[in-house]
């Protein structure tokens, strides 16, 4: 079996530690760097994904595909770094102020980088003012907001308000997520865009820079 | 009566909400409280609430009657009781807070009180995720039953029923929930995955100990206990969270654990998950299960009329009341018209405890409240 094969599966599967040395293996026969993630881990990322949809991959196999991608780009990252690689975009993604609430993120956050995206988590209980001073640090084109309860939603609404009144609205894209939203919610608070699971999110942020789903 | 499938007159209705929501209630309806001390087992001021809102249910809990020895926990703590954000009853609620401000309870589990603009809550802190080995696990301070006195009860149960007579379950606790708190998700789901013997150590042992207590209690005050319960979230809003093979596996053979220990004393059983289970339905109803709750409002899969007409059968179904939409944000109008909806769909032949979806959150308006208390909605 082709090695690509062979990494492709051990992602799917959830097989850090193999996926790790697969990917040394790769590197150490000549392989690209750029061409492992785009053709191979992403894709097994995106089916990792479709299987959730599906419902035959449940948290626990996520959470293991995700710490396979991660063990995967391990090796990968420095020589992306060194090759000035860009990745598929930037995020910031946090819990709202007075939410402590932070699986959801975090299933959001693996998914994302498993899409090679740079993800910069500024953790749970988020100030507006540490939202905004993230984007200005980080220049992300995407913003993710998480909440669990009905009564921190709100506080959904007072960090874009306040990303708008700092003259940043326009430089980001907007994605809301967690138990309590809905599609018509977030069109309420000025999102750009509602996801109901972590796949989802992934989806969202690959439509709103425009890339391939 | 309702949970025999036989029509009752009206339908029976229970009330959880947040301890933002009882106060307010309270101080509404004039209903003035005294401090409470260790000596009391329920607040007399929430208890009242409950009988002015002619609530048929009453809780009694494992938390509420276990007062585990100082020497279990950190030095420096002191007991707390009442001043607790998770009690969303009458019942007192064991906690040890520390002198750092962070809460223990029994089994160990910690919390870090979170608050926001309404109100606050109690946070997982997982106690045990730190623990490298099994044998690490199995040195944590697990609860003895011996720390449990029932003698209580009784009397208790017969102050509930002063008024007129209630409908009693007892609340037993988590297993899978618990332990996955204790140990941290991330840890605890990709152990259940791939290297499973701590997970299912902490199952077992938590199992153990709920079922003994839970055996106890009904030697003690079976006679005077209609139901008991235990919650344990299985589900997310879309699907279930982990797979049918690995709850079969993992989960399935504790809470048919638990279930035994009921059945043993002749008590019906009540099971709390959370989120989109219909695809366990049928394996709850052959563990014994008879009474579902809460059928989340919006879980995929939950919709009451697919429910009854599938299931309602063999299982009765408590809650369905929308605390997330609906409570908050409809109109007084709405909340009855979808009270009367619910009875109509989920109570034919009986067999529905109407109540809210998960305790009643503090953005709930009041007005809601006693919309949907109204005796015309049951």
């Amino acid at each position: 079996m082709a090695l690509s094969n062979k990494l492709y599966d051990a992602i799917v599967d959830g097989k850090a530690p193999l996926a790790q040395a697969i990917v040394q293996e790769e590197l150490a026969a000549g392989a690209d760097p750029m061409a492992l993630i785009s053709e191979t881990m992403i894709p097994a990322m995106d089916e990792v994904g479709k299987l959730f949809q599906e419902e035959e991959y449940f948290v626990p196999e996520l959470m293991l595909a995700g710490r396979a991608m991660k063990a995967a780009m391990e090796p990968l990252r420095p020589l992306l770094a060194a090759a000035g690689a860009k990745p598929a975009g930037v995020v910031v993604a946090g819990t709202v102020k007075g939410d402590l609430h932070d699986i959801g993120k975090n299933l959001v956050i693996s998914m994302l980088e498993g899409a090679s995206f740079k993800v910069i988590d500024i953790g749970a209980d988020a100030t507006p003012q540490k939202f905004v001073e993230a984007i200005r640090e980080h220049q992300p084109e995407i913003v993710c907001l998480s909440a669990l309860l009905t009564v921190t939603m709100t506080a959904m609404k007072t960090t874009i308000d306040a990303i708008k009144e700092a003259g940043l609205r326009r430089s980001v894209k907007i994605l809301v997520g967690g138990a309590p939203l809905n599609e018509r919610y977030a069109m309420e608070i000025g999102a750009d865009g509602y996801g109901a699971t972590a796949t989802d999110a992934v989806a969202l942020a690959r439509r709103h820079l425009g890339l391939a789903n | 009566m309702a949970l025999s499938h036989r029509n009752p007159d009206r339908t029976p209705v229970d009330f959880l909400a947040v301890p933002e929501i009882w106060e307010l209630l309270a101080q509404r309806l004039d209903i003035s409280s005294a401090p409470l001390d260790e000596s009391q087992f329920v607040d007399p001021a929430w208890e009242e609430l409950l009988r002015r809102l002619e609530v048929d249910c009453r809780v009694i809990s494992y938390d509420q009657f276990c007062a585990p020895p100082s020497s279990a926990f950190a030095a420096g703590g002191r007991t707390e009781w009442w001043k607790v954000q998770s009690r969303s009853t009458p019942a007192r609620m064991w906690r040890w807070i520390g002198e750092d401000g962070i809460a223990t309870e029994i089994f160990g589990r910690r919390f870090k009180v979170q608050t926001n603009s309404l109100g606050s809550y109690e946070e997982n802190i997982p106690s045990l995720a730190a623990a490298e080995s099994l044998a690490d696990i199995q040195a944590h301070r697990w609860p003895d039953p011996n720390w449990w006195d029932f003698k209580p009860v009784k009397s208790v149960i017969r102050d509930m029923n002063r008024a007129k007579p209630c409908h009693i379950r007892f609340r037993m606790g988590a297993v899978f929930e618990l332990a996955w708190q204790l140990r941290g998700m991330e840890n605890f789901f990709t152990e259940l995955a791939i290297d499973p013997p701590i997970p299912t150590y902490m199952m077992e042992r938590i199992t153990d100990i709920i079922a003994e207590v839970t055996r106890r209690l009904l030697v003690e005050a079976g006679d005077d206990i209609d139901m008991v319960y235990f919650y344990d979230d299985i589900g997310g809003n879309q699907s279930l969270l982990i797979s049918k093979k690995m709850w079969r596996t993992f989960v399935r053979p504790c809470h048919q654990k638990l279930i035994e220990v009921a059945k043993r004393h002749n008590k019906q059983v009540m099971y709390h998950t959370d989120g989109a289970v219909r695809p366990l339905i049928p394996d709850l109803i052959e563990m014994g299960v008879d009474v579902l709750n809460p059928i989340q409002p919006g879980a995929a899969g939950m919709e009451p009329i697919g429910l009854k007409r599938d299931f309602g059968g063999q299982l009765s179904f408590h809650g369905g009341v929308d605390i997330v939409g609906l409570l908050p944000n409809g109109s007084p109008a709405d909340v009855r018209e979808a009270a009367k909806q619910l009875v109509r769909d989920l109570g034919q032949d009986g067999g529905y405890i109407m109540a809210g979806s998960h305790h009643i959150q503090c953005d709930t308006p009041l007005e809601n409240v006693f919309a949907l208390y109204e005796l015309s909605n049951r």
